[in-house]
């Protein structure tokens, strides 16, 4: 029996439920994962030492910590991606030797989905185009919002179907075209000499 | 309800956890006691096999709002009033989700005092109501109190610790 536990760190549930499919989809079905939506970026920030302490307690031998790269609501640009994850790392420095990835997707989870043209024909019901730069979409999420959304205005796509879609996300497409996502999938293939 | 919205709506408690199958049974009431309407038809509604007037009140108040927003046209404003109440913080978060999606492009005005529904929104979005010497006034953040939100949101917590934690009182 595999004595890995991945810990997953993320701003809310449905980030955490999407990662879990993806983790589970390269690993394998029976690893065990603990989760933690912060509900928010600054949570996150805050309280992250303390959860990996809390999680580490509970047997978590790994870390995924997801954070997304948002923009300034006033002025619209992308924050600072490097600034970002050395702000995540220096607040989780004291804890040596643990295995973890910081992954930032650009700018939202919701990017990787636009990789996969099944996805989004499922999503747009036939309309709507598979982008081979996810990470340069401005606000993916709402865009598969508007993009669901059929002659009879109403959404076929919500948040709560993350989990979902990343069970059908084709891992290799996605992995070429959106760099967080290969990142994570490579650490995720790092844990495999752990199981 | 039309028999495509009823789909919808098992969709949607699907995805939200919130059951799967839900079944309309026409009731006969010939011979049984009570009152009823000559010609009127009457159904039972079974979520999971469970009469819903038999289900938790959060669950009906989830039922309540879904069957709402399903149901908008698309030139309407919708209002909800207070969507927290009697609902699990789990299970509102995926309402709000649900919310999010079928009012995306509409008017959506929502009255709340739960942290968890404020912090849902942005901070721009928000317009405070207090009573005062029998008047009620309404004002939104300006754009320094935005600013001051944006940093809290973005190192240390969210608008809705922000708003009830007292900085806006005077």
């Amino acid at each position: 029996m595999s004595n890995l536990r991945i810990a997953i760190i993320a701003e809310d549930d449905t980030d955490c439920d999407a990662i879990r499919k993806i983790v589970h989809r390269v690993l394998d079905e029976n690893i065990s994962t603990k989760k933690w939506a912060s509900k928010g970026c600054g949570i996150l920030k805050r309280k992250l030492p303390a959860k990996i302490k809390v999680l580490s307690q509970e047997g978590c031998n790994a870390f995924v910590i997801l954070h997304d790269l948002d923009r300034n609501p006033q002025n619209g640009s992308l924050n600072n991606e490097s600034e970002l994850r050395k702000d995540l790392e220096k607040s989780i420095s004291s804890f040596q030797g643990i295995k973890k990835h910081i992954c930032i997707p650009i700018e939202e989870l919701e990017a990787w989905f636009w990789s996969d043209p099944e996805v989004i024909k499922n999503i747009g019901r036939g309309k709507g185009q598979a982008k081979e730069n996810p990470h340069k979409i401005s606000k993916p999420k709402e865009e598969l919002l508007k993009l669901s959304i059929g002659e009879n205005r109403k959404p076929r796509y919500s948040t709560n179907m993350n989990a979902e879609l990343a069970a059908m996300l084709n891992l290799d497409i996605c992995c070429d075209r959106c760099p967080s996502f290969k990142a994570l999938h490579t650490f995720l293939d790092s844990l495999r000499h752990r199981k | 309800m039309k028999t495509g919205e009823l789909y919808e709506l098992e969709s949607v408690c699907q995805r939200i956890g919130i059951g799967n199958k839900i079944a309309v049974e026409r009731l006969s009431l010939t011979g049984l006691p009570g009152e009823y309407i000559e010609g009127t038809e009457y159904f039972l509604v079974l979520l999971d096999g469970v009469n819903v007037g038999l289900l938790s009140d959060g669950t009906i108040r989830v039922l309540a709002i879904l069957i709402e927003i399903i149901n908008l046209n698309p030139s309407t404003t919708i209002i909800i009033e207070e969507p927290e109440t009697q609902i699990h913080p789990g299970m509102l978060a995926k309402l709000l989700n649900e919310i999010e999606a079928y009012t995306f492009g509409k008017n959506l005005i929502l009255s709340t005092h739960s942290p968890q529904v404020v912090a849902w929104t942005s901070p721009e979005n928000i317009n405070l109501v207090h009573r005062k010497d029998g008047q009620t006034f309404v004002w939104k953040l300006d754009e320094d109190e935005i600013h001051n939100v944006i940093e809290y949101i973005s190192d240390e917590g969210d608008l809705g610790e922000w708003i009830y934690s007292g900085v806006l009182d005077e």
